[in-house]
């Protein structure tokens, strides 16, 4: 099933994509260390030749790389001697990496992709794309098409999703006793927020809007629906810890079986990410459980 | 000896000071449940918490005890013999490779790891008398290869990345009884045999010959106790992940608390457990504003300036400790030049060739005329930097350890090299857009002030051996907390500051590489000034300023050597302190003896190890780089236990 919807977003973005043709002699050298950006090039129907880490983009994102996309190592330390090899003509980085490995500017000129903080983790994936249109010198009214089809999407997405309660995101970790939450000024509290839901978690985060803490601090969210992220390689261990969790099965959304489930996602994401999900938490809370 | 006949037992202002501390702790318990929590609340999280506290803290403590009184050795705890390392790695290990293991008995993959770093350091110090430096050194080196091992997992694998961060910080949340009541039956089994094994410790404490001629097999009593001890650090490490220090700290608090040089093992366990409970329920408070702090991290930010408070008060016991001679047999007494002659050409041969000779998309080979400043751009600063930072911190870890006479003196262990990481955190998490030249200047700062730090609370203390590295590793410890906090909420940034730590070298560009080098010549230079002086006081004090040798002066200008060699090299490959504890026994072994011969050598051991595992960090694992750093301590780790294994039998 999320196979399907994948597949659908990706022919349905790749076809807005054609109607700006552009043949791969134009197309500029484009290398992405950050991933949001690498999305919104993807989103953009113009995939970087090198991206960072690409083994785990493609478990971990909305969308598959091409197959013939050079991987030029983790972010925190790009290899350089590589991607100065593929000469690229410009660089998409987050700020770590440029304080990590400062040389990438020597290769091509650098595009600094805004971080997640403040309020306006929403608007940064639309920024994001905008920048990468300039940067890729492709037509404004290319990205403004594609933000146009998310947009259109979203609304969609508003319409249908289930509204009747407030929604916890939340990571529970492998031990079963505690859980990162994804508070104010994350990325999903931006989706939440756009799909017209309430965030159920209106306490304190970090600058990147995560919360960890301890279970108990979940006693106080009654009538919420749990959302809860599963991460493939981990599902096992965490299935068996929160099984054996006293204080989990007294949760109340928990004990009320209002839990559902969603893949992982990138938390620092870009357009794509926000779009796959808004789509799977549609789709999550439109199943019987969530119902009370 | 003389300090424990002469030190008047004061058990009353003791007792009176544990309650005290008992007080304390409970209060802030009834605090969490004076505010009507939840029943369920209240019955499976703040009352399992207060239990868990309470158990570890009193494992942790006896564990600790135990390590340190079978070792003499003030700095003895369960980490330190490289248990916490081992079951941290196992079960790193099993979770990303078994996953299913993991799923039905992490407790024996715990208890697996435990077991096996405790085979590999008692198989290294394996004579007739299991030696206590040979032992110590030993479970040094074992901990840094686990942790290096264990920097490797991490990195490769992100999924587990805030998994295995949040479970290194060790946190006592808990969500229901089933931790603390298991704990709770292992702890009771082991607490019982070391009891029973507390006379024959007593003894133990006369000193491994005294104990011996009263006719006890010392060496059997002691793999007893190391047992059971690791099991004690095992099963906590196991269910709550890694709480450092208590182990080091409540003993010594328990110390300091009766006026006693041995206090008995209940005393130290139950000022552990209070210890504990006191610091999570503060982690508990702070919590509700600030999220999960785990208390693993916690215990080391209190327990640092608790250490540092130690040290300079507890003047009379600290004397009572050995300081362990070099425990490598040194080699056949060198052909100096020639052997330093070799190395550099050796360093040569190999910088040489790791410049020309590299992976690429087409796989290995040299550089042709036409990609040579591709290689000279990207290979010539980082391995100009790794070879510089080598030899800078080997000169460090050289002069450390003669200034000191401690075998594990080392950038690392007196705290220097975590400030400069400290303050490297910092402006990364604060100033994200500085530029390298105010990195270098930050770093620097950050060394100079941690240095400034154990220097002057050191010179009261005339720079006395034991006590620097007490307060070295109070200053380590706290900057290390700070750390971890930063590293298991950074998301992101967590992960650049993790490859940071573990000391990737790709940020280096061509000044700061060279800059490492010059600092590297530079304190050189003034290491062989000052060499005849250093000699001397490599031999003690009384034989040293009978020769009118000025050692406050001269141990000042070491320490300050040491501190921007420190510095220099932290800048370029991270916070690592293989390089600084491993090289000066290599120079020994290689038969270096005089203080100006074994740091040119020494130097040059560094830089020729850090050249070859810059080459190899590039090409292994193409293209991903994996950091010198790492390649240092995974190759070089196990051909120094095997060293020390031989040399260690005779001495």
């Amino acid at each position: 099933m999320t196979l399907d919807r994948r597949h659908f977003l990706a022919c349905g973005l790749a076809a807005f994509a054609s109607c700006a043709p552009l043949r791969a002699q134009e197309r500029k050298r484009i290398a992405a260390v950050d991933w949001a950006a690498a999305e919104s090039l993807q989103a953009l129907g113009l995939p970087p030749m090198a991206v960072s880490d690409t083994r785990y983009f493609n478990l971990r994102m909305p969308r598959a790389l091409p197959a013939q996309t050079q991987d030029i190592g983790p972010f925190w330390e790009i290899n350089l001697e590589l991607l100065d090899r593929l000469r690229p003509e410009v660089i998409f980085v987050g700020a770590p990496s440029l304080f990590m490995t400062p040389r990438l500017a020597e290769i091509a000129p650098v595009e600094t992709v805004a971080e997640v903080t403040g309020e306006h983790s929403y608007e940064r994936a639309a920024a994001i794309l905008r920048q990468c249109a300039h940067a890729a010198a492709v037509a404004d009214s290319a990205a403004d098409a594609v933000l146009a089809d998310i947009e259109r999407r979203m609304a969609q997405l508003a319409a249908r999703v289930n509204r009747d309660r407030p929604v916890c995101v939340l990571l529970p970790d492998q031990g079963g006793r505690r859980a990162m939450i994804y508070g104010r000024n994350s990325v999903p509290d931006a989706v939440l927020t756009r799909l017209g839901l309430t965030n159920a978690w209106q306490g304190p985060t970090n600058a990147s809007g995560f919360f960890q803490t301890g279970l108990d601090a979940l006693m106080a969210l009654e009538d919420a629906v749990f959302v809860q992220i599963e991460i493939p390689t981990l599902s096992l261990q965490t299935e068996k810890a929160l099984s054996e969790s006293a204080l989990w099965h007294r949760l109340p959304p928990v004990r009320k079986k209002r839990v559902v489930r969603i893949g992982q996602f990138y938390p620092f994401g870009g357009c794509l990410t926000t779009l796959h999900l808004a789509e799977t938490l549609t789709a999550a809370l439109a199943k019987p459980g969530s119902t009370p | 000896m003389t300090t424990v006949l002469a030190a008047a037992p004061r058990p009353l202002a003791g007792t009176v000071w544990t309650i005290l501390l008992g007080l304390a702790a409970t209060i802030l318990s009834l605090q969490g449940l004076a505010g009507r929590p939840d029943p369920a609340v209240l019955f499976y999280s703040l009352l399992p918490r207060i239990v868990a506290a309470l158990v570890a803290g009193f494992a942790l403590g006896l564990s600790g005890a135990v390590f340190q009184r079978a070792f003499s050795n003030p700095l003895a705890e369960p980490g330190l013999l490289g248990i916490s390392g081992g079951v941290m790695l196992a079960l790193a290990a099993s979770l990303i490779f078994a996953p299913a293991l993991w799923t039905h008995g992490y407790q024996l993959v715990a208890l697996g790891g435990a077991g096996l770093a405790l085979a590999v350091v008692l198989a290294v110090a394996w004579g007739p008398r299991l030696s206590s430096p040979v032992l110590v050194l030993a479970g040094v080196m074992a901990n840094l290869y686990c942790a290096a091992a264990y920097a490797v997992l991490v990195l490769f694998n992100h999924d587990f990345l805030v998994n295995l961060l949040a479970w290194q910080a060790g946190s006592l949340q808990q969500s229901g009884w089933a931790p603390s009541l298991r704990l709770i039956a292992e702890v009771t089994a082991a607490t019982a045999i070391l009891l029973l094994l507390e006379r024959p410790l007593r003894l133990l404490s006369l000193g491994d010959g005294g104990a011996a001629s009263l006719g006890l097999s010392v060496r059997r009593i002691k793999l007893m106790l190391l047992v059971a001890a690791s099991v004690l650090a095992a099963v906590v490490t196991a269910e709550f992940g890694q709480i450092g220090f208590i182990g080091l700290a409540a003993p010594a608090l328990a110390r300091s608390l009766w006026r006693q040089a041995q206090p008995g093992l209940l005393r130290a366990a139950i000022t552990g457990a209070l210890l504990l409970l006191f610091t999570d329920q503060l982690m508990r408070l702070l919590s509700l504003v600030a999220g999960d702090l785990p208390v693993g991290a916690a215990a080391g930010l209190l327990t640092g300036p608790l250490l540092i408070v130690l040290a300079r008060r507890n003047r009379s016991q600290s004397e009572a400790a050995p300081t362990p001679s070099p425990s490598l047999s040194p080699g056949r007494q060198a052909r100096g030049p020639v052997l330093i002659a070799a190395l550099a050409l050796a360093l040569i041969a190999v910088f040489l060739f790791g410049l020309f000779y590299g992976r690429g998309p087409e796989g290995f080979g040299f550089a042709t005329a036409a990609d040579l400043d591709i290689a000279l751009k990207w290979r010539l600063p980082p391995l100009l930097g790794a070879s510089g930072a080598g030899f800078c911190l080997a000169l460090a870890g050289l002069i450390l350890q003669r200034l000191l006479r401690n075998p594990l003196a080392s950038p690392d262990v007196l705290g220097v090299s975590h400030g400069a990481g400290f303050a490297m955190a910092l402006a990364f998490l604060v100033l994200p857009d500085s530029g390298l030249g105010a990195k270098l200047v930050i770093t620097t700062f950050g060394a100079g002030a941690a240095l400034l730090l154990v220097a002057g609370f050191g010179r009261r203390l005339q720079f006395e051996p034991t006590r620097m590295l007490l307060i070295g590793t109070g200053l380590g410890s706290t900057a290390n907390a700070l750390l971890v906090l930063a590293l298991a909420s950074g998301g992101q940034r967590g992960a650049a500051l993790l490859g940071w730590f573990s000391g990737i070298t790709g940020g280096i560009d061509l000044a700061s590489a060279l800059a490492a080098c010059t600092v590297g010549g530079l304190c050189l230079i003034a290491t062989l000034f000052y060499a005849r002086p250093i000699d001397l006081i490599a031999l003690g004090n009384p034989a040293a300023s009978s020769l009118g040798v000025p050692i406050g002066r001269t141990r000042l200008a070491g320490l300050g050597l040491a501190a921007l060699a420190t510095a220099a090299g932290t800048v370029v490959v991270g916070p690592m302190s293989f390089i600084g504890l491993m090289v000066p026994h290599f120079t020994l072994l290689l038969g270096f003896r005089k203080t100006a011969s074994a740091a040119i050598a020494g130097g040059l051991i560094g830089a020729l190890m850090m050249a070859a595992s810059e080459w190899l960090g590039r090409v292994l694992a193409w293209p991903w780089p994996l950091s010198p750093g790492l390649i240092a301590a995974l190759i070089g780790g196990p051909w120094f236990l095997w060293q020390l294994r031989r040399g260690g039998r005779e001495f």
